[in-house]
């Protein structure tokens, strides 16, 4: 970030408090907390030992789903390449229906099929990241440069390494705006899946404390969660995008 | 060249695309060390033609082989070719060295130290070994055409196929790779057939030309140009030769 815009940002930040406090203030309603109440909930969750336990649980379901969700997305993906029968498949039926179907439906079918477990908000996390994956794998492999494929295509007869040496990195660029809107999805979508279908994390947390009127406690833990995600896009993912994608991006084949 | 070994052998090839009867019945060989010319009309079937040689295509009637090895061989057989296409058609993500290595890479799990040396004496061999870390992108239309050259022979192919390398090049560029292309030759004793439709470049670079004709497509004609190398450009018997190439294709 440059400098100047460094201190409008955080006038934009302050501004947004004051407002904030002033409405709690004015609106004197105990389901709207200030942002005093939000930060001393904040600081309890977080000298909280537990607290870091229903992160942790939230956070290894995010990434089991995601895993299973992006393989699933990628190989529907890719099938599209090598089979006509696939990419109709996926463009017609796959793809709209869960691309249109409400995570929130996916969270409630799971519940009643697998009841109060791992298993709920995990399945609600793949099913809701798998389009994403499969959408951009998918025009992925329509851009493919298909000279670069029959270049490789004269030197062997192994598809598999085809894939893996030639077709496989003319994908990473996509496959990085997969995951960056996988991760995002993911992470809201884990929320959902824990609040209706388990007993533990943070979406699970965010619920008792809903439940039990406690809402500065609900603002607290929106709070953890916008936190990570920020911190997933401007550190993990701006590294990334630094680092390699921008040299894919920019690199045309010739 | 004669009594010298066939390393290509094209007998009795035809090849349709559905109705369109693209190549009828050619036949040619090319032998050790000798560089052929395919000059033909566009759209006659030269890019067919190589495709079929180089196992990007299988035959529909007739067989090619390579150092006795059949094109029906499939991968077995593409280890003895080399292929240079119009276009470089390198991969923008790897470095110029990472390029050339490319073939066996496609191969194998590990690039042998043997073989990455093989790689820097082939970009030795074009002339950019101080160009190996280099992307694609950060070099001119010739260097890429070079970079794809070097990857051609890096496997020492039996022959190496080039389908028209230096159409998209200016004329000065073009007559520099031609040049090159040619010590290269003579240096590594390569085999080649070339592509082209420019029937000075034919005159200037081959032993032999083959000289197709219109669609449906036969040889029409296998000129031998006896002159020695280093040739001069618009020489005498050039011209004559270029007359004569110049009158097979106005009679169609
Ligand atoms: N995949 C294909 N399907 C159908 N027809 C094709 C296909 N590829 C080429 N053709 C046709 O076959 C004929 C020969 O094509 P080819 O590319 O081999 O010609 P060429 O001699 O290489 O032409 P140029 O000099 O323009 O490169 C052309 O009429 C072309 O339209
Ligand atoms: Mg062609």
């Amino acid at each position: 970030m440059a400098k100047n815009t460094w201190w409008k940002a955080a006038l934009a930040i302050a501004a947004f408090i004051a407002l904030w406090w002033f409405i709690a203030e004015v609106s004197h309603n105990r389901y709207f907390p200030t942002p005093l109440d939000t930060v001393k909930a904040f600081w309890d969750l977080m000298i909280s030992p537990k607290t870091y336990n229903h992160i942790w649980l939230t956070f290894y379901r995010t990434i089991i789903g995601l895993l299973l969700g992006s393989t699933i997305g990628i190989i529907l993906g890719i099938s599209t390449k090598y089979s006509e029968f696939m990419d109709t498949i996926v463009r017609v039926i796959i793809y709209p229906l869960f691309q249109s179907f409400p995570p929130i439906c996916w969270a409630l079918v799971f519940v009643l099929w697998f009841g109060l477990s791992n298993v709920t908000p995990i399945l609600t996390i793949m099913t809701v990241v798998a389009p994403f994956f499969m959408i951009n794998i998918w025009e992925g492999m329509k851009d493919i440069d298909d000279t670069l494929i029959e270049m490789a295509s004269t030197y062997t007869n192994k598809r598999f390494r085809i894939l893996r040496k030639v077709i496989l990195p003319m994908l990473y660029p996509y496959f990085f705006d997969a995951s960056k809107s996988g991760v995002m999805t993911a992470w809201k979508a884990v929320i959902l899946g824990e609040l209706y279908g388990s007993i533990a994390g943070m979406g699970y947390m965010l619920n008792m404390a809903f439940k039990a009127y406690h809402m500065s406690q609900v603002f607290a833990w929106t709070m953890f969660f916008v936190i990570i995600l920020v911190i997933f896009d401007k550190v993990f993912f701006n590294f990334i995008e630094r680092k390699f994608v921008r040299k894919w991006k920019t690199v045309k084949s010739f | 060249m004669e009594n010298s070994e066939v390393i290509l052998k094209i007998d009795d090839v035809s090849f349709e695309y559905g109705k369109l009867k693209v190549l009828e019945q050619i036949s040619f060989d090319v032998k050790k060390n000798e560089t052929v010319c395919i000059l033909g009309p566009s759209g006659c079937g030269k890019t067919t033609l190589l495709r079929l040689i180089s196992g990007l295509a299988t035959t529909q009637h007739g067989n090619v082989t390579v150092s006795g090895v059949s094109s029906s061989q499939g991968h077995d057989y593409k280890q003895h070719l080399g292929l240079v296409f119009q276009e470089p058609r390198l991969l923008p993500w790897r470095t110029t060295i990472d390029n050339v290595l490319i073939p066996f890479e496609l191969n194998q799990d590990k690039v042998t130290e043997e073989q990455k040396e093989k790689g820097m004496q082939a970009l030795k061999l074009v002339g950019l070994e101080s160009f190996a870390e280099n992307y694609s992108h950060e070099l001119s239309g010739g260097m890429r055409q070079r970079v794809a050259l070097a990857r051609a022979i890096v496997t020492d192919p039996d022959i190496l196929l080039l389908d028209e390398p230096l159409t998209g090049l200016d004329v000065h560029t073009k007559e520099e790779l031609q040049d090159e292309i040619l010590s290269l030759k003579e240096k590594t004793k390569r085999t080649m057939l070339w592509v082209t439709h420019d029937p000075q470049e034919a005159i200037y670079i081959a032993d032999r030309i083959i000289v197709l004709s219109n669609r449906p497509t036969v040889v029409r004609e296998i000129i031998s140009v006896n002159e020695p190398y280093p040739r001069t450009r618009m020489s005498q018997n050039a011209l004559d030769l270029e007359k004569r190439i110049r009158n097979l294709f106005s009679e169609d």
